[in-house]
């Protein structure tokens, strides 16, 4: 008898946290499961060695056929929204290299004393103020001020701008809270990024803040685009606005929730924050530990562009094939006793940042550093984070959002 | 001979590297990726065979090579 697959896609479920014990019964079952949606359906990959396979093989399984979401796209809509992340070689190496050199290890270490400037800032008056919801003191500042700040968006643009990649995220979910006309949009919401006319607005910002640096270039991300520009590598102006909102974006929105679940993690296990703070060489293994519970990108699909495999079940061209990264970091074969928040284990490999591949997340040591410095700087003061209040999610099943959390400071051992 | 003595060449494949780093993250002291988004083989580039395996096994895009 197969078993029948468990609904992993409703929205609602999410609501109450991951819905681990259905993915646990599909990483049991043989093969792919086969996970019903909407008039079709897809191949749900749950193993934490099958999510790595896809992933690493990206002629068979393209970003840019299909859509990288669950839901398929007309043509046009594709071609519209496509961006870094929907694209296939040759054109994703190209594009990435415009951007990646800004995220190398070496050139993310340069921002650490920004990232630690503002992380003070926001713990002491988080401490200051007995407390409050994380996400909305420290958790969201933290990770949109310091993008903001690579981007070069100036200070008091800043509110406008996290409003807006706020209204982002809300078109992951069910329902939307502004009007399609919303910022002076006339474009179908069906051609713009989560189809949200927020994105118009960040385009207009983007194309504003390009043109202000062509005549007055500084130091910082959107000169260097306007400057690679200059230099021959060809970025359109299709491919600028792209790139300027998925920075805005993954920078929001990702280490947000990682924080949020960290914080929540060293709230539920205080013995494992007593390790941290007895010694703290473990801030490094610690981090990772954070990010595999967090998984904030739940899953990212692929389409099969020719016949293939994958544990034993055929998969034919065409196919949606759907790497469920919120289950592969909890694989008991990868990562022994998953359902246990444990900060020595230094799961380096864990799948936060994707399951490999050219799309491996291009934001991974801003998001390391950013973690990092935060423990570092809760190390010092010998902070203890209590949860105070009920966690409110999002209502997705594409992000592991957080919408609020209180907690309160203490001081401990 | 210990397995440490069986030394094997790496290099990265820019045809294939993206630039994200897990080599400098796992081994800073020969791995570095450069400003133009490559990674770099900065220090030894003859490592113990077991080592250089992991770290292409380790390489998202499987641009680290082993020279043989």
């Amino acid at each position: 008898m197969i078993a029948e697959t468990p609904n992993v896609t409703d929205a609602q479920l999410y609501l109450d946290g991951i819905p681990h014990e259905r993915f646990s019964a599909m990483r049991a079952m043989p093969g792919l499961a086969w996970h019903p949606y909407g008039t079709d359906g897809f191949w749900a990959v749950t193993r934490y060695a099958d999510v790595r396979h896809v992933s690493r093989n990206p002629d068979v399984f393209s970003s840019a056929v299909g859509h990288t979401n669950l839901w398929d796209l007309e043509a046009d809509a594709l071609a519209a929204r496509r961006s870094l992340i929907d694209t296939d070689a040759p054109d994703h190496p190209r594009l990435r290299r415009v951007v990646s050199g800004a995220f190398t290890p070496k050139n993310v270490r340069a921002w650490s004393d920004t990232v630690r400037d503002i992380t003070v800032e926001l713990l002491d008056a988080f401490v200051e103020q007995g407390g409050g919801d994380w996400v909305e003191l420290v958790a969201a500042p933290l990770p949109i001020r310091v993008i903001l700040a690579m981007l070069g968006v100036p200070e008091e643009d800043a509110d406008y701008l996290v409003e807006l990649s706020n209204y982002l995220v809300e078109g992951t979910g069910d329902t939307q809270s502004i009007p399609p006309d919303a910022f002076g949009n006339t474009t179908e919401l069906r051609l713009l990024p989560f189809n949200s006319p927020a994105s118009h607005a960040i385009f207009e910002y983007g194309e504003r803040l390009r043109a202000e640096r062509r005549v007055e270039p500084r130091d910082d991300l959107v000169t260097h685009l306007v400057q690679t520009e200059a230099e021959g590598e060809r970025v359109s102006e299709h491919e600028f606005r792209h790139l300027f909102h998925i920075l805005l974006f993954a920078g929001n929105e990702t280490t947000r929730t990682a924080i949020s679940h960290g914080a929540m993690a060293l709230a539920a296990f205080p013995e494992e924050w007593g390790r941290v703070l007895d010694d703290p060489s473990l801030i490094s293994s610690a981090t990772e530990e954070v990010l595999r519970w967090s998984t904030p990108v739940l899953h990212m699909r692929r389409t099969a562009a020719a016949d293939t495999e994958v544990a034993g079940t055929e998969i034919a061209a065409g196919d949606k094939v759907v790497m469920w990264y919120a289950s592969a970091n909890r694989d008991p074969e990868a990562f022994p006793d998953p359902m246990t928040f444990d900060v020595g284990r230094n799961p380096r490999d864990q799948m936060a940042f994707g399951g490999g591949g050219p799309h491996f997340c291009l934001g991974a040591f801003l998001a390391r550093l950013e973690v990092t410095i935060l423990l570092e700087e809760m190390v010092t003061r010998r902070l203890h984070l209590t949860q105070s209040g009920e966690v409110v999610r999002a209502p997705s099943n594409f992000v592991h959002g957080v919408l609020s959390v209180d907690m309160q400071p203490g001081e401990g051992a | 001979m210990s397995d440490d003595d069986d030394l094997v060449e790496v290099a990265v494949d820019t045809d294939v590297c993206v630039g994200s780093g897990q080599c400098e993250f796992a081994a800073p002291e020969t791995f570095e990726v450069g400003d133009d988004g490559y990674a770099l083989v900065v220090g030894d580039r003859y490592l113990p065979r077991a080592l250089a395996l992991d770290l292409a096994e380790r390489c998202p895009s499987q641009a680290i090579k082993l020279v043989d």
